[in-house]
């Protein structure tokens, strides 16, 4: 049987086309719940049927036990004492029956109750594991995707996906699809059974149900017309609150308070418009629903009656048709309801699946190598990056194949670094230094995969960075960020980061190494005090320290380090130097100093200016030479 | 009483329209009654007479038809009236509240979060207006509905009505037992989808920290234990909220099951016909909504009355800032100044300002005399920043410590003040708009003809108009949330524009060119000089480039002022400014090797 009510409005197809495909795609995500699905389908067809059973069960108890009574003694009625009662027993026995219907009743009702609760509660909970599900493949895929993406797409885009977008979807298989079955089955159950009844008064009847979908549909498409532009003005709004806010300041400098309410004022004007328009809608449409009630009710009166005094129909019958009225209503409205549903919740998915389908680009390769430890030699061979190159270069097949360039040849402006060779020897300390923009963040950003050089080649124990497994081979590395990251979680989580090898002793002990154990200690709950977010109420140093001890616990082969620019006090700043110390100890370890003493003990100093590597050499050597490391040396080192 | 004071005041103008609305609800309760009433008289009358048509008279069915006409008008009329009453008291209250956020000063934006204004100024709105529109409407309606009900189904059967009562108010106390069960369920989902999406979201931002530890599959297994506890709660919620649907089924037809009981035995002893039955069950579903409605109601009002205190704190906020009048010197407000009779000469004295802690200014005495072009040099955290803010009255200045043309700053009207002064803030915030109509932002409200072409002479002046000419729509592009399709360079040459539209009599630049390369920075400080006439500048920067030119130059050190001079003078005394130049002449060269 087609959906009756679901022919959509021309408009609504041009504002967003029923995609099948996007339908289809998400179908796909009920197919691990599919009995579940069928067995909700099933309790929703018993519940319309235990519904439709009331009225039904009234209308035995009046043309049964209460016959006698409710025609009046005055007439004679065709064949009484029916049910096979005895005539003269009919003091008790009605009596009797009209218990046992109203007990059937009561039985009834209990299924029904029942029933109903555990359909709502099926449907609800197929609905909720499916939303769970596309979460975790969300956000499971966003941890695949390369750093790139992160810094393409604001965070706040990505969570809403995670979040806003999937609740959205959550009406769709709660109420969507099972519920517009049980709606359909309603209202062809309640016209099948009328029809089946007395069809010359059902045809009477059910004339009004022509001009209650009429009314129905006409009132929904100004309603969802309204609204929609109700809400465009809502988001309007609230935009312009919001911006109102953040530009609170230019707003009273510029001594635009009066201006800027008459515009609040228009869009709130334009709201109120809208709203009132949609105000109007339901104020027209509930009064009409109940002139069309009456309407139905008064042929029932006018054809019924007539019908009663001819003796083709029954008084029971009669009443089953005055209850079944107010039934149609509901079924009709929302199948129009469910339209609106579906429209928005095709519109997040659209957005979630963009998500799904973008491309991991930097993928390891089945044969990749998974080191169990580094001897830790770093070499990069002519190696040049630009970050605005269109396409990272795709996979490698073998390792001595060339690689394509996609680099537009003599745009040299574009490259962060270019034709930059270094060696490292293995447990070699090597200080980065050079102007904002000189390439520094470029070099840890390559040597830890984040992107991969479009030119020339990366090595770590003379293996390519690209034939390593990407996870395996940053599991021997650690990186302390400049401004370190850490997580809204425990002090020794934030040490650990889950890793399930390192004990929580081994974490103190790292904390104890970094001389952070001293402000831990100092904290209410110690190491198990959980952190503010992004680690706010520790001071820098603090978090420094914290950051080096996370890299510590994880006994890295190659330390990469981007020291901190901002001060910190004397104090701070010595435990920070001792720490550092124990911490490139025994293991290669590749800085960006911004710091005198770092420099002055690192075994080499390498000299990047402008994405080329300019100087290279000792702390003393290189000062000698009056070059850019002597200039860099007056502007960092010495003002510190 | 305090939620009375604050609600009353605002419907008050909309009296009329409650007063009509609710003057049509008990006509339009009688009308819903008489239908089961003529129902039941209809039915009543079949039990004997002639067969053929017209057993159930004309008139009869004619008369019900009308009473559903007048429920109609009448439904029509009170759902227009008090919704459409509420929709304007809503109006109301958000210009109110907008209005008095506009008046609010810096102070009370540096404690406050955007998100939370947001959420009081749309959730907690709507809550108050429900309680201004549907639950006035639906608890009134209520109110007649039992009134005029009762006692037509007790003139019919007494005890029959008072047992039907019991599973009916048992519905108004299923409703408001759920209610608030669903909302406190449903709040604790609310918390975990937070915590959720904290998760996510420092995920998300410490992206670098999860790759560079390999973290990403233990991530993600503590990803899948959040949405398994927010499965669970979610769950938890939809098993108290399923009970809602069941249950109002259930309790109407376990009164159509006790009607059927006691109704039918006493049709069988006679006391009772088919049509009080008919009547009965009639009344009964009229019954239904309300029932669950008191229900709502009280729920809702428990949501708005905590909805009015949350928008009554905001009110509560009194700013700091405002055009009170100083109290010292005469004291009251010097109404007669006009912002373009002001000179421009401002002076700092003694001035101490610091925000409930450390001193950030202290002790701060300094003059720019009309007409000249002043300068002040300081690092990050010097308090240089706070000195221009002070200038425009953006924090509560201290009576006696600063004075513009020798008058106390406080005595001066706010908005003659604000609209003397230029002001290029450190970061530009520029609004989703035009970029005619950022650069004519100050103007927009006084000639509204004449700003486009003004706009363009004065993006000439910032050196912008070479930019705009690029963009597809020029003048008219829209520059995005905050201004985000410019460059930082391109957004300060528009804030420069910006701030010369409303032809200053001061114009304060604080950094304002930290984002422009040096070149286009003097062709910019070029173009003001030649353009300035008898303005006064005062510039502030940590670039000795951006300040040279300047007649007088102040050092600002931890809020004081350290050193003051001309450039040559500075330059040569080896201090501070000696040292700033020389590291900054420093990376210069290393910029060109």
């Amino acid at each position: 049987m087609p959906p009756p009510a679901f022919s959509p409005h021309e408009e609504d197809r041009l504002a967003a086309p029923l995609d099948r495909r996007l339908a289809l795609r998400l179908l796909r995500y009920g197919l691990p719940y599919r009995g579940w699905m069928a067995l909700a389908v099933l309790l929703v067809l018993l519940v319309t049927g235990l519904d439709l059973a009331g009225p039904l069960i009234v209308k035995q108890a009046i043309d049964g036990p209460l016959r006698q009574s409710v025609a009046g003694a005055s007439t004679p009625l065709p064949g009484s004492g029916g049910g096979g009662a005895p005539a003269s027993s009919t003091a008790s026995s009605p009596m009797r029956q009209l218990a046992a219907w109203a007990a059937l009743y009561g039985l009834v009702v209990a299924l029904y109750v029942s029933l109903r609760y555990g359909q709502g509660l099926l449907m609800s909970s197929i609905g909720q594991k499916i939303m769970r599900d596309l979460r975790l493949e969300i956000f499971t895929h966003l941890q695949r995707m390369p750093m790139s993406f992160f810094n393409r797409n604001p965070v706040g885009r990505l969570v809403t996906r995670v979040t806003n977008d999937v609740e959205a979807l959550n009406q769709l298989f709660t109420s969507g699809v099972v519920t517009f079955v049980a709606d359909v089955v309603v209202l062809s159950s309640l016209t099948l059974v009328l029809f089946w009844i007395n069809l010359r008064l059902a045809l009477v009847t059910l004339a009004v149900v022509p001009f209650l979908l009429l009314a129905t549909f006409v009132f929904r498409f100004f309603a969802r017309k309204y609204y929609r532009e109700q809400r465009g003005h809502l988001a309007h709004l609230n935009a312009f609150t919001q911006e109102s806010i953040q530009g609170m300041d230019t707003i009273q400098l510029f001594v635009q308070e009066a201006e800027n309410l008459r515009r609040f004022a228009a869009i709130n004007g334009s709201y109120l418009d809208a709203f009132q328009k949609t105000v109007f809608c339901y104020s027209v449409y509930f009064p009409v629903i109940e002139i069309l009630g009456a309407s139905a009710l008064a042929c029932i009166l006018w054809q019924g009656g007539d019908g009663i005094r001819a003796g083709t129909l029954t008084f029971g019958e009669f009443y089953l048709f005055w209850s079944f009225l107010g039934r149609f209503l509901n079924p009709i409205r929302d199948m129009a309801e469910r339209y609106n549903v579906l429209q928005s919740a095709m519109a997040s998915a659209e957005r979630i699946f963009r998500v799904l389908d973008s491309p991991q680009t930097i993928r390891s390769r089945e044969a990749a190598v998974r080191p169990a430890r580094l001897r830790g030699e770093v070499e990069f061979k002519e190696v040049s990056f630009s970050y605005d190159s269109p396409l990272p270069p795709p996979l490698r097949e073998g390792v001595d194949s060339p690689l394509p360039p996609p680099l537009r040849e003599g745009v040299d402006a574009d490259f962060a670094v270019r034709d930059l060779s270094f060696r490292v020897e293995p447990g070699e300390t090597v200080a980065i230094v050079g102007a904002t923009g000189a390439g520094k963040s470029t070099v840890i950003n390559l040597l830890t995969r984040f992107y991969d050089p479009q030119r020339g080649r990366i090595l770590i124990d003379g293996l390519d960075l690209r034939d390593y497994h990407k996870q395996a081979l940053r599991r021997r590395i650690a990186v302390v960020l400049q401004d370190p990251f850490l997580f809204s979680r425990t002090v020794l989580e934030n040490i650990r980061l889950g890793n399930p090898e390192i004990s929580a002793e081994a974490a103190m002990e790292a904390a104890r190494r970094m001389q952070a154990h001293r402000f831990i200690e100092r904290l209410p709950q110690k190491h198990e005090e959980t952190l503010k977010e992004r680690g706010l109420t520790l001071s820098l140093g603090e978090r420094q320290l914290l950051s080096f001890a996370r890299a510590m616990a994880h006994r890295p082969d190659l330390l990469i380090l981007d020291e901190a620019t901002a001060h910190v006090d004397t104090e701070t700043e010595k435990l920070i130097q001792a720490a550092l110390q124990e911490l490139w100890r025994g293991r290669t370890s590749i800085i960006i100093a911004h710091r005198l003493s770092t420099v002055q003990r690192a075994n080499r100093i390498l000299v990047l200016h402008k994405g080329l590597l300019r100087e290279a050499g000792t702390h003393d050597e290189l000062l000698k030479q009056r070059g850019i490391y002597h200039r860099l040396y007056q502007l960092q080192f010495l003002g510190k | 009483m305090k939620t009375v004071r604050f609600i009353f005041p605002l419907a008050r103008p909309y009296f009329w329209y409650y007063l009509a609305g609710i003057i049509l609800i008990p006509p339009s309760t009688y009308c819903a009654l008489a239908i089961p009433r003529y129902t039941g008289a209809a039915v009543d009358g079949l039990r004997a007479g002639p067969s053929g048509s017209g057993a159930v008279p004309a008139a009869l069915i004619g008369a019900l038809l009308l009473f559903a006409l007048g429920r109609a008008v009448c439904l029509f009329g009170t759902r227009w009236l008090i919704i459409g009453a509420s929709r304007r008291f809503e109006f109301d209250l958000r210009n109110r509240l907008f209005d008095h956020l506009q008046h609010l000063d810096r102070r009370f934006y540096d404690q406050a979060r955007t998100g939370d204004l947001m959420n009081r100024s749309s959730t907690d709105i709507d809550a108050v207006r429900t309680m201004a529109g549907p639950c006035v409407m639906y608890s009134i309606s209520t109110l007649f509905m039992l009134s005029l009900a009762l006692p037509l189904m007790a003139a019919v059967d007494g005890l029959l009505t008072a047992l039907l009562l019991v599973p009916l108010s048992l519905l108004t106390a299923a409703v408001r037992l759920i209610g608030p069960r669903v909302q406190l369920s449903h709040r604790r989902a609310q918390e975990t989808l937070s915590a959720l999406s904290s998760f996510a979201q420092e995920n998300f931002g410490g992206m670098r920290v999860v790759k560079s530890f390999a973290m990403e599959e233990r991530e993600i297994g503590a990803f899948k234990d959040l949405c398994e506890v927010y499965y669970q709660r979610s769950l938890a919620t939809e098993r108290v909220y399923n009970y809602m649907g069941p249950i109002a089924g259930a309790v109407g037809e376990i009164a159509a099951i006790l009607l059927l009981l006691a109704g039918g035995g006493m049709i069988l002893s006679g006391s009772f016909t088919l049509g009080d039955f008919i009547k009965f069950g009639g009344y009964q579903s009229l019954l239904i909504w309300p029932m669950i409605s008191i229900g709502w109601v009280v729920n809702q009002v428990h949501r708005g009355l905590a909805s009015v205190a949350r928008l009554e704190e905001v009110f509560a906020a009194r700013p700091a800032v405002a055009d009170s009048g100083g109290k010292s010197e005469g004291g009251g407000l010097a109404a007669a100044v006009k912002p373009e009779e002001l000179r421009g000469e401002i002076e700092f004295r003694r001035l101490n300002f610091s925000f409930n802690g450390p001193p950030v200014l202290q002790d701060l005495s300094l003059k720019i005399p009309a007409g000249k072009t002043v300068a002040i040099l300081g690092r990050t955290g010097s308090g240089k920043s706070i000195l221009a803010s002070l200038i425009a009255r953006l924090y509560a200045v201290p009576d006696g410590t600063l004075f513009i043309d020798g008058i106390d700053i406080n005595r001066i009207p706010l908005a003659s003040l604000r609209q003397a002064i230029g002001f290029v803030a450190q970061e530009t915030f520029l609004f989703s708009r035009s970029i005619a109509e950022n650069i004519a932002f100050g103007a927009l409200d006084r000639d509204p003809l004449r700003w486009k072409e003004k706009a363009s002479r004065l993006a000439a002046l910032s050196r912008l108009d070479k930019d705009i000419d690029q963009f597809p729509h020029g003048y008219d592009e829209i520059v995005g949330e905050r201004g985000v399709t410019l460059s930082g360079g391109q957004k300060q040459r528009v804030a420069i524009a910006r701030a010369m539209m409303g032809r200053p009599r001061l114009l304060i630049l604080d950094d304002a060119l930290s984002a422009v390369d040096s070149h286009t920075e003097e062709e910019i400080l070029h173009n003001l000089r030649q353009a300035k006439g008898d303005l006064t500048v005062l510039v502030i920067s940590h670039r000795i480039a951006s300040i040279k030119d300047a007649d007088h130059i102040y050092v600002l050190e931890e809020g004081r002022i350290a050193e003051e001079g001309s450039h040559q003078e500075l330059a040569r005394r080896g201090g501070i400014y000696t040292e700033i130049f020389r590291m900054q002449l420093l990376a210069q060269e290393l910029e060109e090797m």
